[in-house]
């Protein structure tokens, strides 16, 4: 008799869920499987015969000399900007904890801009950083200084990317980081003044190591949405000059939209998946000893 | 009782409902199937001034015949385009009309029909040469040439003026346009600025020189010539010997708007921006002019050119309505709209030159320059892995033409790169 109401009750179960598991099953699950299949064959967009081809898709990345520099750029990318946001984060909402007048306005105003979509941003920095017509080389110049070819020089153009990418993104670590520091007790603070605690080592023993855990959040969510950048850089230059920016998602989108070769293009999308999983577990392995000795 | 009466009140209520509903249905397919045109989506890149044209001309069209109602749209342009095309037509439910550029044919040969111009009264020897073999692919003809564009040189007047240059003789071979170009770099502005992207100079130059881009065969490339080095070697001198073009990389949307400013004073420019460049000199009293591209190497006589080709997409399940009437619209464009076009396009009908020439429309007469030009335009050729190769030939460019690599070397490891991906193919 109990068999029947918990057959019921697993029906009903599985009919609340399928509204939202049908959707998964196939906007989610079944594309990354097929993606996965994809990077085994020849597969192309213009629906010539496909074939199953191993590993080879594979073994194609490793010689690649365009993929390869392409991770190389990402890498680069990943190095400078994740600290950069950061640090600029923390900076940033350590200032915007205190007390001021204007306060709300202020943080608003370093939040805004994470709210604009890439193709705005793109245009807006194409205007300031423009070497021939941009807003910079000419307050450079009227002020005598010599200008530059930011997106323009191979050796500039990434750090140009980088500073695009702070201004748009640092408004989450910022958000993030400032709720973090909110759930700090103002007791530990007023406790290590009575004990004559500096704000230098009041920030080194109990806002960094309290703050800890969220900055780990933001560093894992910075670091996955960074070896995943694409728009600002496609935008603004198109992987150039001389290929100085092209990053891996970059070479996906040609491969796959303008090659047509998805199976090729599905091998490097995996690619980037086994990568960031890779620098995450050992992230997650070094915060695990990191918490242990503390 | 009541309950009876209530009920057949309903039954009868629900019957009248249902037969009232078919009626009406079936009336209204009636009057469709007898009265309403064949509903025909024509998919187009047109997505600036020449949109606006277009549109007008298929206006035009539905209105003078009964047929069929042609639906004008322009939902992209570029990869994303074709990406659209592509997908449309492996759920097989396609625009029955699409424009395409020649590079577009190949990857969509399984989804075209083959035309037979004959039959829709198209005569070939009354099309540019060039154009009309762009549509033919492995010996089938897969669309109709519409348009032409070849590169021009556009340049500023005032400029010429100023820098003590006669602005009614712009420069006709390669010793007057670096001249020029070094007059014309002056009080920070360059005499020349360089398309990096879909439309590099290197090709032009690289024609005239006597070069080509690959083997016949397709399985080398053809990038470390003598004509290919002498092609690049300009293209290095007029920013670090002569001085004379932007040293920058440039976004290819972003050069019009350094000629409009004032910071370029000559661009190779297409067609399409003749209508932009006649509105600025007569509204923003702008003094651009425009020639034919100059003579850089003698050997060939050359221009690079992009192509417009209609063209008519297989469905599933087939719709031969939408394949007569489409095959009968595409013909009319070539034949009755081509004048029009002119506004926006350089056509490929050579029939209609002479139209042009005496058009009350100062836009299609001058248009005449560039169809003129047409004979001896250049294209990139079919490979399906075109893409790839011009992404690794064009990033060897930037690096022989803004960081001055040297040419023979860098053309050599270019080539090399493209064979292996050739030999992929």
């Amino acid at each position: 008799m109990a068999a029947r109401p918990r057959r019921t009750q697993a029906l009903v179960a599985w009919l609340f869920l399928l509204p939202f598991l049908a959707p998964f099953v196939l906007f989610w699950a079944a594309p990354i499987v097929r993606g996965l299949y994809l990077s085994f064959t020849n597969a192309s967009l213009t629906g010539a015969d496909e074939r199953f081809v191993g590993l080879a898709n594979y073994q194609q990345l490793v010689a690649d000399p365009t993929y390869r520099r392409a991770l190389g750029n990402t890498v680069v990318f990943v190095v400078e900007n994740v600290p950069v946001l950061l640090v600029a984060g923390l900076l940033l909402a350590l200032l915007l904890n205190q007390s001021m007048p204007g306060l709300a306005a202020i943080r608003a105003a370093f939040v805004a801009p994470y709210l604009i979509t890439a193709s705005a941003v793109a245009i807006i920095w194409q205007f300031v950083l423009d070497p021939a017509t941009g807003l910079l080389n000419d307050w450079l110049a009227a002020v005598g200084l010599p200008t530059q070819r930011w997106l323009s020089e191979p050796g500039q153009a990434m750090g140009a990317i980088v500073l695009i990418t702070l201004w748009w993104r640092v408004g989450f670590p910022l958000l993030v980081l400032l709720a973090g520091l909110q759930e700090i007790p103002g007791d530990l603070y007023e406790a290590a003044r009575l004990d004559g605690a500096g704000a230098w080592q009041r920030f080194w023993r109990i806002t960094l190591p309290l703050l800890a855990p969220v900055l780990f959040f933001v560093f894992i969510i910075r670091l996955i949405d960074s070896f995943k950048v694409f728009a600002q850089v496609y935008l603004v230059t198109g992987g150039g000059p001389i290929g100085s920016t092209r990053v891996l998602i970059q070479y996906l989108y040609e491969t796959g939209f303008q090659d047509f070769r998805s199976g090729y293009a599905a091998a490097i999308g995996w690619s980037l998946f086994v990568i960031i999983l890779g620098v995450t577990a050992i992230q997650m392995r070094l915060l695990r000893r990191y918490g242990a000795d503390e | 009782m009541t309950d009876t009466l209530r009920s057949l009140d309903r039954r009868l209520f629900l019957r009248a409902g249902v037969l009232g509903a078919v009626g009406l249905h079936a009336a209204g397919r009636g009057r469709a199937l007898a009265a309403d045109p064949k509903s025909l989506d024509f998919t187009t890149f047109y997505v600036g001034a020449d949109g606006g044209i277009m549109q007008g001309i298929v206006n035009r069209y539905n209105a003078m015949q009964p047929t069929a109602k042609v639906n004008f749209s322009a939902p992209a342009w570029g990869a994303d385009y074709l990406t659209k095309l592509l997908t449309a037509s492996l759920a097989g439910n396609p625009p029955p009309i699409v424009a395409l550029h020649n590079y577009e044919i190949p990857p969509l040969t399984r989804f075209l029909y083959e035309l037979d111009a004959a039959a829709l009264g198209i005569k070939k020897e009354n099309y540019v040469e060039n154009a009309w073999n762009l549509a033919v692919y492995e010996g089938k003809l897969y669309g109709l040439t519409m348009s032409t564009g070849t590169l021009a040189l556009v340049y500023n007047k005032d400029h010429f003026q100023q820098a003590g240059l006669d602005p009614a003789k712009p420069p006709t071979n390669r010793d007057e346009f670096i001249r020029a170009a070094q007059a014309l770099t002056r009080d920070g502005r360059f005499g020349f600025a360089r398309d990096s992207a879909g439309w590099m100079p290197w090709l032009t130059y690289n024609w005239q020189a006597g070069g080509n881009l690959l083997t016949p065969d397709g399985k080398k490339a053809l990038f470390d010539t003598p004509a290919a080095a002498e092609a690049a070697q300009l293209e290095q001198d007029l920013i670090h010997k002569h001085k004379a073009c932007l040293p920058t990389q440039t976004a290819s949307p972003e050069l019009p708007k350094l000629l409009y400013a004032g910071k370029v004073s000559m661009l190779f420019m297409g067609p399409w921006n003749l209508n932009a460049l006649m509105k600025s000199n007569r509204d923003n009293k702008t003094n651009f002019g425009w020639a034919k591209m100059p003579v850089f190497f003698d050997r060939k006589k050359a221009v690079m050119a992009t192509s417009h080709i209609y063209s008519l997409m297989k469905r599933k399940p087939e719709d031969p309505a939408a394949r007569e009437l489409g095959g009968k619209f595409i013909a009319w464009l070539l034949e009755e709209a081509s004048v029009t076009w002119a506004q926006a396009q350089a056509p490929a009908n050579k029939r209609v030159l002479g139209q042009m020439q005496k058009s009350d429309d100062p836009i299609v007469r001058n248009m005449t320059m560039w169809v003129e030009q047409a004979d001896h335009a250049h294209f990139p050729p079919y490979h399906p892995r075109w893409t790839q190769v011009y992404r690794a030939l064009s990033q060897g460019m930037e690096a022989i033409s803004f960081r001055g690599d040297d040419v023979k070397s860098t053309l050599r490891g270019v080539t090399a790169g493209v064979n292996d991906i050739l030999a992929q193919a």
